[in-house]
């Protein structure tokens, strides 16, 4: 994709000559709006929080902000090619991809009345998003709180409490919220059990679309879920649901891990629909990135003792994760492994040169996709028609 | 009766065709330039194709049976023609080249926009990666490039081996090499040896990029539209250190492959209609039909897909792009 | 368990002239050489680390990365084994880019068939004494030295690094003061030269490595501009003052850097700010540099190993002469 000149030049020198000062030098909103904000959330709670579009975890959004903020929530319709080109033109050019698909979320959530929009802190480039994407959406001319985690990140649960408490919500009973934070841990670790599944046996169907629409139904559920026996009796039915569905299964069918990048391997609108594209080519998918392996159960020391002929130290957010992982497929015979990853992704590029070793050493072919919020649909067909193809032949010819 | 095959690939930049017969032998061959029309372009190509075929000795035993379509208008030029096999061009070169290079272990290509290289052990592409999204080093970057020093693309390559020492340009990217060219030439730089620098950052390029990572084994064959310039060839032995081969058929590689993988398909049956409506390949019946595409955006979601129907007569025959059941077209097929 | 002492007999340590060893260069040879070691450094960045660099890096990789691994190259056969810490990502507010971080396993991993030996640490805050000690001290035992010897090895090394960040912090400050004694001067005389005082804001690497910004550093002199270094200011008090810009931002340079525009963007004159293309955290600070430090022209420059000089200088050139033209124009209107 050849930009065209001036563009270019912009990016690689800009000039900008403001000679008389018309606010601080600094990122933070000014005093008295955190004032305001504060005499907000004691006298009038703000009325609807939203999250940004994130993979399938919409419904665990949605619990965590009706049971543990006590607060609305509001939900957002399916993203639109018009929802990243605002993201895309409002964020400097070469940042990573996830932050302007979340700033174009922000700004359509403020657009559809949202008065609260939440942003996780976290390691790398993402605990910079909130402070970031605040004074992007200031400029633009929106007024709303932002509810950031990477503020009081180094006091961990306490200091997020604190900051729920005193930006949100004054009067959540600590108690019931501790109790339902743990409803929303369920929700994502079932949400996530229930995607393996439908990732190993989605692309075997015999009938095309039901395992969607079984997964729709279940994300509906869960919708309605307030407290964790709901959230239980949802995966219960999903799965029966799931094992009712005829399917076709190959005795060898062609196996794929996917690994990568947080955002862009498992969250459909930005990787292009990877999970469907996969499976609609009739492969079983395995994906051990997602919520549940990387903030609930993440030991990195653990799993890097799995990966320790190839890294000493922790490379990065998911680095690890996305190592051995890759390892773990490689020695368990899968036919390919796809690495996905958004545009300048740091960590994930680190992770390349590693994952070229282990590619040579069990001799297993490794896809790498970078995305950026121009990739071609056509052109991912391509590669991820080809590369089964290749994996297809292999396996034929071998066996 | 001898049964043949048709394979077509349609590029960006060219549209290549050949017809096989059933000992996998090339018996006639077809090349000619895109220029954003696939449907002619490829309509031209049989045309060309069948008149070689109804020239042969003999004409009469030899019936088209089945066709394979590869490259970038695959889709529309595969439910133009009803063809058994649609087959994206990375596979089609792969299955292509191998069949007729067996020890080959390394295949390099660069074509109009896009570039590939497959890794081949034992004859199977064990590994393949393509170019990111920059035209960088491609065809199309090269005769743009040729354009503004106001040569043909066509002489470059001989123009690029009288260079004696090669300028170094930076090809990495398309715009930053287009700046770093213009810089070169005002500085007064011979145009041979911007030209042999040119071929050699394409070839550097190329490897910095699509082959990082990638074990390079000879033999090595070079193929693509890039690879009928002699100064890239050069270029990539010098960097490689081993011979670089170039086939004379190895822009029809694709169609080749394609065309292969239509024959182990096996003759297309119960077609109704199109070309293949009496089991053996009519290019009467092409001709008569009328064949438009249009891309329509669904409102039916948020999401206004592009549909791309492909109409035959005004009847749609074909469509794609669609991602919900809610945009789905319904085939008059 | 990794062996006590697996690296006792590397004699010959090599440490390569990038990315870090501009800001703990100091500190890691005194370190190496006062446990009796030979420190070689490898040779200033030029063309060909830089093109063996490029082979041997990921092509989406950041431009200082890339020239990192050029070094590592040259030091191969020079040395017993290469020095590459890693240094952290996580901790909140004084991390570094997780290229830091990875930059030891990418070595091992670009290098495995060459059998290159990788001495390394994980180090911890580095704002915290404590924390880089316990490291550097456990790499030494590594080495086969005695807890003591390993204790005052870091001692000295600490404080040479100290030392020399003082100097240069000195040196940045004096030229403060001249930048702003030449316009007190021009006030008061209309013959006098009234200077141009440029802060250049770049990442150490960025700014030191000749062969990467050493064309804007050049075309800054030979128009007669005062440089002042950002990452030479006082590392302690700019990182202090960063927190009056932003409470979350997580790297530990970028807050140093820009805590050094607030601490002096009353002194000098325009701000140069350099990239490495393309940098992660550039990326976003850069941008909240541009819309939120207002009252200076800033010039914002990319740079790759493609751009060639050319075009830097067109750039630089053009920015000084909107400065002084603004000098000028302050002059007729009083």
């Amino acid at each position: 994709m050849a930009k065209p000149q001036s563009m270019i030049e912009q990016v690689r020198s800009s000039v900008a000559v403001e000679l008389d000062r018309k606010r601080k030098p600094t990122l933070r909103p000014d005093k008295k709006a955190e004032k305001k904000a504060k005499h907000r959330a004691k006298h009038h709670r703000p009325m609807k929080a939203a999250f940004f579009r994130y993979c399938y975890y919409d419904p665990a959004f949605k619990f965590f902000v009706e049971q543990v903020l006590d607060v609305d929530y509001l939900p957002l319709p399916e993203a639109t090619r018009q929802t990243t080109e605002v993201g895309v033109q409002n964020s400097s050019d070469y940042v990573c991809t996830p932050y302007k698909h979340i700033l174009g979320d922000f700004v359509e959530a403020l657009d559809l009345g949202a008065d609260m929009v939440i942003q996780f802190g976290g390691p790398c480039r993402l605990g910079y998003y909130g402070e970031l994407q605040e004074s992007a959406l200031r400029d633009m001319g929106y007024e709303f709180d932002m509810l950031n985690f990477a503020h009081g990140i180094e006091k961990g649960y306490l200091g997020w409490a604190k900051e729920v408490l005193s930006k949100v919500n004054p009067d959540i009973d600590i108690p019931h919220g501790v109790v339902k934070l743990k409803g929303t841990a369920k929700m994502m670790e079932l949400l996530d059990e229930a995607r393996d599944y439908f990732l190993a046996y989605g692309g075997f169907e015999r009938k095309r679309g039901s395992f969607d629409k079984a997964w729709d139904g279940y994300m509906n559920e869960l919708r309605c879920a307030t407290d964790e026996r709901d959230i239980n009796q949802a995966y219960k039915h999903v799965m029966e649901s799931f094992r009712a569905i005829e399917i076709d299964k190959p005795e060898r069918p062609i196996r794929i891990g996917v690994v990568g990048e947080m955002f862009t391997a498992i969250d459909e609108r930005s990787n292009l629909g990877l999970d469907h594209k996969l499976m609609s080519l009739g492969v079983e998918v395995h994906r051990m990135l997602n919520f549940t392996n990387r903030y609930l159960h993440y030991n990195e020391p653990n799993l890097r003792v799995g990966a320790k002929d190839y890294i000493t130290y922790d490379m990065g957010p998911t680095s690890t994760l996305t190592i051995a992982a890759a390892k773990q497929y490689a020695q368990a015979g899968f036919d390919g492994i796809i690495h996905a990853k958004s545009a300048g992704c740091t960590p994930e590029i680190d992770c390349i040169p590693v994952l070229q070793k282990i590619s040579e050493d069990y001799a297993i072919p490794i896809l790498y996709l970078t995305y950026d919020s121009q990739t071609s649909d056509t052109g991912l067909d391509t590669r991820l028609e080809a590369f089964y193809d290749m994996l297809a032949m292999k396996k034929e010819k071998l066996s | 009766m001898r049964s043949a095959y048709l394979g077509i690939d349609i590029g960006s930049i060219s549209t290549k065709g050949v017809v096989i017969d059933q000992d996998r032998n090339i018996i006639a061959r077809s090349y000619l330039w895109t220029e954003g029309n696939p449907t002619e372009a490829s309509k031209s190509v049989v045309r060309e194709l069948e008149a070689q075929v109804a020239a042969l000795s003999d004409a009469d035993e030899i019936a088209i049976v089945g066709a394979g379509t590869t490259g970038s208008a695959r889709r529309l030029v595969g439910a133009m023609l009803g063809a058994s096999v649609i087959k994206n061009e990375i596979t089609a070169h792969a299955v292509g080249t191998t069949s007729l290079h067996p020890d080959v272990r390394t295949i390099l290509e660069i074509g109009g926009q896009d570039s590939k290289i497959i890794c081949v052990s034992d004859g199977i592409a064990v590994d393949y990666a393509m170019n990111t999204l920059c035209a960088a080093g491609t065809g199309s970057f090269l005769s743009s490039q040729a354009h503004r020093l106001g040569v043909e693309v066509e002489e470059f390559g001989d123009i690029a081996l009288t260079s004696t020492k090669p300028a170094n340009i930076a090809a990495r990217c398309t715009v930053f090499a287009e700046s770093d060219l213009v810089h070169k030439i005002q500085v007064g730089y011979a145009r041979e040896d911007i030209i042999a620098g040119l071929c050699n950052a394409v070839a550097s390029n190329y490897l910095n990029n699509v082959g990082k990572g990638k074990k390079i084994a000879s033999p090595v064959v070079f193929q693509g539209g890039v690879s009928k310039n002699a100064g890239v060839v050069h270029a990539f032995e010098e960097q490689l250190g081993v011979d670089v081969l170039v086939d004379p058929d190895g822009h029809l590689m694709g169609a080749y492959g394609v065309a292969l993988l239509a024959a182990d398909a096996g003759p297309v049956k119960e077609a109704t209609a199109g070309p293949f409506a009496s089991g053996k390949f009519d290019f009467e019946a092409l001709l008569d039909f009328d064949f438009k595409t249009r891309e329509i955006e669904c409102g039916k979601c948020a999401n206004h897909c592009e549909i791309i129907c492909v109409y035959r007569d005004g009847d749609i025959i074909d469509s794609w792009g669609n991602r919900c059941d809610r945009g789905a077209v319904k085939t008059t097929k | 368990m990794p062996e006590k002492a697996m690296w006792a007999d590397v004699s010959v340590v090599g440490i390569p002239r990038s990315l870090l060893y501009y800001r703990y260069g100091v500190l890691w040879t005194t370190f190496f050489t006062a446990l009796g070691r030979q420190v070689v450094v490898s040779e200033p960045t030029d063309k060909a680390i830089a093109d063996r660099g490029e082979h041997l890096s990921v092509d989406e990789c950041c431009l200082a990365s890339k020239v990192f691994m050029g070094h590592v190259d040259s030091l191969i056969d020079r040395c017993d084994a290469v020095f590459v810490p890693s240094y952290p990502t996580a901790e909140h507010r004084t991390g570094f880019c997780t290229k830091f971080q990875s930059v030891t396993d990418i070595a091992k991993n670009t290098f495995r068939d060459q059998h290159l030996e990788v001495i390394s640490c994980e180090v911890g805050n580095v704002r915290k004494v404590r924390d880089v000690r316990r490291p550097f001290e456990e790499m030494a035992i590594r080495m086969g030295a005695s807890r003591k010897e390993a204790h005052s090895a870091f001692k000295a090394a600490f404080a040479a690094q100290a030392a020399h960040d003082k100097v240069l912090a000195d040196a940045q400050e004096r030229t403060l003061r001249q930048i702003v004694a030449k316009r007190r001067a021009a006030q008061t005389n209309p013959n006098a030269d009234p200077g141009l005082g440029i802060l250049v804001v770049a990442h150490p690497y960025i700014t030191h490595d000749a062969y990467l910004s050493g064309a804007v550093l050049d075309a800054l002199a030979d128009m007669g501009a005062d440089v002042v270094f950002a990452d030479a200011i006082d590392h302690d008090h700019a990182y202090k003052k960063s927190f009056e810009f932003s409470d979350t931002m997580p790297w530990v340079i970028n807050r140093e850097l820009i805590g050094a525009i607030l601490l002096t963007e009353d002194k000098i004159d325009g701000i140069v700010l350099i990239s490495a293309f393309p940098c992660g955290p550039d990326s976003m600070t850069d941008d909240a540099i541009m819309r939120y430090i207002q009252g200076k022209p800033i010039l914002n420059l990319m740079i790759d190993a493609q751009s060639g000089t050319a075009g830097v200088e067109t750039r630089v050139e053009s920015f000084v002469d909107i400065l002084r033209f603004q000098q000028k124009g302050g002059y007729t209107h009083g």
